[in-house]
């Protein structure tokens, strides 16, 4: 019952926080649900058996007899972590946003509240049909957030993000007919032990990965993310880049390698290619922008090419590179975003020129910044090097060129991020431009007025990030375990034969054999 | 090379080596929370909380190394001090252990560099006492220290790119210190991003590495490098060669630690100078057995080191900013050491670099101390005759500068760089033949070039008559001891760190290089270009050659009294050439950074994103509302067209179920 529980708290949350009038104890509630949901997933870790790599904490209920549709849940360890990062990340989101919401303030916690609720719905659901319905219900929210409490162009950002997840999802549920039709069930594991013919495999695949492409986003299916990314208010952003974006990669090892394995063989090197140049478009664009909010949503979209790359590796250290730096990802990315929402409520601009000198104003903000651009930039110690050595290592193996383009994103991370860093927060502090205007006693005052500090609910929304983000750095293990046994079962097993593209070491090593046998019969003549 | 490169080493458990690197971490850490939070502080107490936290933190860890060092003195030969911490990442066959691992060599320079940093820790406590960033300060450097231990100790590759990335982020806070100068804050911008530039490099060779090795370890890859061929061990090699270039500012790389003097002085001192900048020294010394197999890698390591040597000496010639000679100077330097390390003369190597973070570092604080008395004036047009009035830096400058220069035969850099000019051109290259001779002819030149610059510095600074502001003048007084003691101990340091290994040739002990041969003994090629005999021939000629560049430096400026560089002005337009830098800031600006944001806007802005993305979004919303508009024209709303439709369709569909 502990997943339903998950699933039915936050609406229960979002309800009670919708129904009451004062918006003070509306916050309230909805930090309370989500903080409750959270204490109770950790049951979630405390429970699970890593050796075991089927579903755990398994619910049934039948939903439509008559087309064997079940309401079925379950947890692997594919899905473990990605639940838990959602638990975990929602919390902070609400408390870190209490200051920011002018407007509705009542609806925009009922929506993060709804969005983490079908988030957990779809990856806990082990029927497709189910999975289905939660991955069309993410939308709702997430299209309120972004078109009721975003930025001044709001609606071409929902707009495109709800249009191009639709055209995903539209491919999706065809193939996922047709699937579901050739093995008369719209159960997983049903699905997952059928093997379908290659051309079936071909198309399927295909209209799979487009939905999921879509929502990674994979380079170029990313038109959509820049325009949501910088429209949404901070915490839609957080709820977008930390834990929506993951489901696109979700899917991807859920659905698309384990029930398509021929075809994902045949399109890999494709996609490695197109995650590869995500990488390197990321970055670059990253490095000319002048909004801070764009810049980190341009170089969110690289590091998600990173995990896109790991996936298709293929191998074992691939895949749990991958799925460890979803996880850093979300965390890292969920502060970066909310603190650029703090700077925002603070000077009511995304441009890096509108600051300066922002670490001596608030030295407190400044530390937590730096603390988070550590991570992204992938300093060893901290979240993003994990997953980022572990993908690399593996992608060079299967295929040495790609990855050797993939360190072009690690060296542009330095670049646009300290130089962000450099503009936002070193040199003079200038004026308040809003306030210049507005006050005549601010015209007076010779001093810029600094910025404020983080006030406390600000500052211990960041404070488990922060943590969070050295903890996967420093105690990757504790991540890696519990999902080794269910990618081995549940994706390497169904791959095998793995695909050789080139296998470089073992390569070098047949040329050593050579060499060394040629340098025997030399001798021996 | 029959031996078997692991029967002599053998790993002892210590289980107190986490000490060394803890103190500095939780001095860090301590600090770092009290800047934080403890705003309500007394300044006065929390003053002396920040230095008793941040010194007693660099102090503990020396001793640590210290108890450490006379343990490991006890064990024989060849022996491995280890402390297994935790498992970091394990992942399939991807394994690595937070482990640290104490050898001869990393054990040398453990020692050194807390002695060295408790020593610039103590300095600092005078010299930022008035900052109003003390505590943030000491918080740094602390964290700096921790950084560079992790990377010392390492047991494995990836730990030591902990310590590597470590020590780059603690110079980007320390160039930036006072980041409200906003070139203060892009002098550090500039080291950072330079630094990962070459990181990519350092990264490249751990994935190559790996792939072939499948452990970062470095036992292990000692053990299994029959699974390196030739090529692939010169890829490798050339590759960390690179994130080392970085790391040491060699060339190409080099372009940010001159910048890098925006930082306080003794920062300058410790990580631009003593530590840090060598870090790319000891990688490539760490690696020996790699770069043993791959004598191509190894050339461009001598090659480029002794060309960075060169031209880094003739930069310092022109130079006026007191600490932007002794910039150069150091890139000169650690162009010497990694010379020494190209021609597997690692021994030699590390010597040079223990004897250069002495003299290197009393000299920077002995600079710093100069700063300190004048105000903040760095420029040495507007010094000179500070001998009498500031004498015991007075003193401990000329310490330094006699082991820089090499003149006095028996102090400081004079035997650790001759070992190294000796064993450049004693040892033969399996490559090019007449590489020894030209490499050490090259260096030797440039030690003249050190000894004119160095003297240049010395004279201009501290005799002739003051230049500068006449009021500061007057109140002119040396700086308070808790500066002036650390500075004179690492000048006594400078004089006997000769001594630590003086050359067999002329009678000497050679105690260093014995301590450390066990780990490079394998990998050392045999000096067997020239007869020894010539060794102390050698020597008495390199003696000359520093006191050549002494006298020329005295003639001119000392005698003649002119500040300006006259040396440069001998060839037509070189004084223009090296005043500019060469150019080099200007050709990377346009090679680097313009080329890579061009790229940006045409390819990915301009043509990816604009053209491919949106235009085809645009074309797909366009081709829909084509559609709906053509829809649109047959709902006419008229009866008899309806029923054509009808009609029309039932037709269809009967000739198709007739077909």
């Amino acid at each position: 019952m502990i997943l339903s529980l998950l699933i039915g708290l936050p609406v229960l949350g979002a309800v009670l926080a919708a129904l009451f009038p004062q918006e003070r104890i509306a916050k309230a509630l909805a930090l309370l649900a989500s903080l409750t949901t959270f204490a109770f997933s950790l049951t979630l870790y405390t429970g699970f058996d890593p050796a075991n790599g089927g579903f755990q904490f398994q619910e049934l209920m039948p939903l439509v007899p008559r087309f064997s549709i079940n309401y079925s849940l379950g947890l692997d360890g594919l899905s473990l972590w990605l639940v838990l990062l959602t638990t975990f990340i929602t919390p902070w989101v609400i408390l870190g946003s209490f200051g920011m919401i002018g407007k509705n303030v009542r609806g925009f916690y009922a929506c993060l509240l709804l969005l983490e609720s079908s988030v957990i719905g779809t990856l806990a659901s082990t029927d497709i049909f189910l999975f289905y319905v939660f991955w069309e219900l993410m939308l709702i929210p997430a299209f309120f957030l972004i078109g009721v409490w975003g930025g001044p162009n709001r609606v071409k950002g929902t707009l495109k993000f709800v249009l191009f997840t639709m055209a995903g999802s539209l491919l999706m549920l065809v193939a996922l007919l047709y699937v579901t039709h050739e093995v008369k069930s719209f159960d997983y594991t049903k699905l997952f032990d059928h093997s379908f013919p290659e051309d079936v495999q071909f198309w399927c695949f295909l209209a799979f990965a487009l939905a999921f492409f879509i929502k990674v986003p994979l380079f170029p299916f990313h038109g959509w993310l820049p325009d949501a990314y910088t429209e949404a208010p901070a915490g839609g952003t957080v709820m977008l880049s930390a834990i929506l974006v993951k489901l696109g990669a979700y899917g991807l090892l859920r659905f698309c390698i384990p029930l398509f394995p021929e075809a994902a063989k045949d399109f890999a090197p494709w996609i490695m290619v197109l995650a590869v140049a995500g990488v390197v478009h990321g970055a670059l664009m990253a490095t000319l922008q002048t909004d801070f909010k764009r810049m980190t949503a341009y170089s969110s979209l690289s590091h998600m090419g990173l995990i896109t790359l790991g996936i298709f590796t293929f191998s074992l250290t691939g895949l749990e590179g991958g799925l460890v730096q979803m996880v850093g990802h979300g965390v890292y990315m969920a502060g970066l975003f909310l603190l650029t929402g703090m700077l925002f409520q603070r000077r009511e601009s995304h441009e890096m020129d509108a600051y300066g000198g922002v670490a001596k104003a608030a030295p407190l903000l400044a530390a937590a910044f730096l603390w988070m651009v550590l991570s992204a930039a992938g300093l060893p110690g901290f979240a993003g090097f994990t997953g980022e050595i572990l993908i690399l290592t593996s992608a060079y193996k299967t295929w040495p060129l790609p990855a050797l383009v993939a360190i072009a994103g690690f060296v542009l991370s330095a670049w646009y991020l300290f130089n962000m860093y450099g503009k936002v927060f070193f040199g003079k502090g200038k004026a308040n431009s809003e306030e210049a205007k507005n006050s005549k006693k601010a015209k007076k005052e010779e001093e810029p007025k600094p910025l404020a500090d983080l006030s406390w609910n600000e500052g211990l929304a960041l404070l488990p990030l922060a943590l969070a983000a050295l903890w996967i750095g420093l105690n990757a293990n504790f991540f890696l375990a519990p999902m080794e046994k269910t990618l081995e079962m549940k994706v390497i097993e169904k791959l095998k034969p793995p695909p050789v593209m080139m296998d470089f070491a073992a390569q070098q090593r047949r040329l050593q054999d050579e060499i060394e046998s040629n340098k025997k019969t030399k001798k021996a003549h | 090379m029959g031996l078997d490169s692991f029967q002599y080493k053998s790993l002892i458990q210590f289980d107190w080596i986490w000490v060394i690197v803890a103190a500095p971490l939780l001095g860090a850490v301590v600090n770092g929370l009290l800047v934080l939070f403890g705003a309500r502080l007394k300044r006065s107490f929390a003053e002396i909380l920040y230095t008793t936290v941040g010194c007693g933190a660099a102090f503990l860890s020396f001793l640590a190394a210290w108890f450490t060092f006379q343990h490991f003195r006890t064990l024989p030969e060849g022996s491995v001090l280890t402390q297994e911490l935790f498992n970091w990442i394990e992942s399939g066959l991807f394994h690595v252990n937070m482990n640290f691992e104490l050898d001869a060599l990393s054990m040398s320079m453990v020692v050194f560099i807390t002695f060295v940093s408790s020593l610039i820790h103590l300095y600092s406590a005078g010299y930022m006492k008035d900052d109003p960033g003390f505590g943030r300060y000491f918080s740094y450097l602390n964290l700096f220290l921790f950084s560079m231990l992790v990377l010392i100790m390492a047991q494995n590759l990836l730990v030591l790119f902990l310590g590597w990335e470590g020590v780059g982020f603690c110079s980007y806070l320390l160039i930036g210190f006072w980041f409200e100068d906003m070139a203060k804050a892009n002098a550090g911008k500039k080291a950072i991003i330079v630094n990962r530039i070459g990181d990519a490099g350092f990264l490249a060779g751990l994935l190559i590495l790996f792939a072939l090795a499948g452990t970062f370890n470095f036992n292990e890859l000692q053990l299994g490098k029959h699974a390196f061929t030739e090529l692939s061990a010169t890829v490798i090699c050339l590759c960390f060669f690179f994130g080392a270039a970085g790391k040491s500012a060699q060339i190409p790389l080099y372009v940010w630690l001159p910048d890098a003097m925006a930082g306080p002085t003794p920062v300058s001192a410790l990580i631009h100078a003593a530590t840090m900048v060598t870090a790319g020294v000891y990688l490539v010394a760490r690696l020996n057995f790699l770069f043993v197999l791959a004598p191509w890698a190894s050339m461009t390591v001598a090659v480029i080191g002794v060309l960075t040597a060169l031209f880094a000496a003739t930069l310092a010639l022109a130079q006026n900013d007191i600490k932007k000679v002794l910039a150069y100077s150091t890139i000169s330097q650690l162009g010497f050491m990694f010379l020494g390390a190209g021609v597997s003369a690692y021994g030699a190597g590390l010597f040079h670099l223990i004897t250069h973070g002495f003299f290197k570092a009393c000299l920077f604080l002995s600079a710093g101390s100069v700063i300190h008395v004048l105000k903040g004036e760095q420029d040495i047009r507007k010094m000179g005759g500070l001998l009498k009035h500031i004498p015991l830096t007075s003193i401990s400058f000329f310490l330094g500068w006699a082991a820089i220069t090499g003149v006095l035969p028996f102090c400081g850099g004079f035997f650790s760089k001759d070992e190294i000019l000796w064993r450049a051109l004693a040892t033969p290259n399996p490559v090019v033949p007449f590489l020894p001779e030209v490499l050490y002819f090259t260096a030797l030149f440039t030690a003249f070039l050190t000894a004119f610059y160095m003297t240049r510095l010395f004279v201009t600074v501290f005799f002739g008559e003051y230049r500068g502001d006449r009021e500061i003048f007057e109140h002119l007084h040396d700086s308070p001891l808790v500066m002036t003691i650390p500075m004179l101990l690492l000048g006594i340091g400078s004089l006997i760190s000769g001594w630590l290994s003086v050359p067999e040739a002329i009678g000497g002990g050679n105690s260093l290089g014995k301590f450390v041969d066990p780990i490079f003994h394998l990998s050392t090629l045999e000096a067997t270009n020239v007869s020894s005999k010539l060794e102390p021939i050698l020597m008495l000629l390199s003696l000359l050659v520093a006191a050549l560049g002494v006298l020329a430096a005295w003639y001119v400026y000392g005698w003649k009294h002119t500040i300006s560089p006259w040396l440069l002005k001998l060839i037509p337009g070189g004084k223009k050439a090296v005043e500019e830098k060469y150019y080099v800031d200007e050709l990377y600006d346009v090679m680097v950074v313009r080329a890579v944001k061009g790229f940006a806007h045409w390819v990915s802005d301009r043509l990816v994103e604009q053209i491919l993305i949106n235009r085809f979004l645009e074309l797909t919303t366009q081709g829909v509302y084509g559609v709906a508009k053509l829809l649109k024209k047959t709902q006419v709303g008229m009866v008899r067209a309806y029923l054509a439709y009808v009609v029309a369709g039932a037709a269809l569909l009967i000739y198709l179920i007739l077909h």
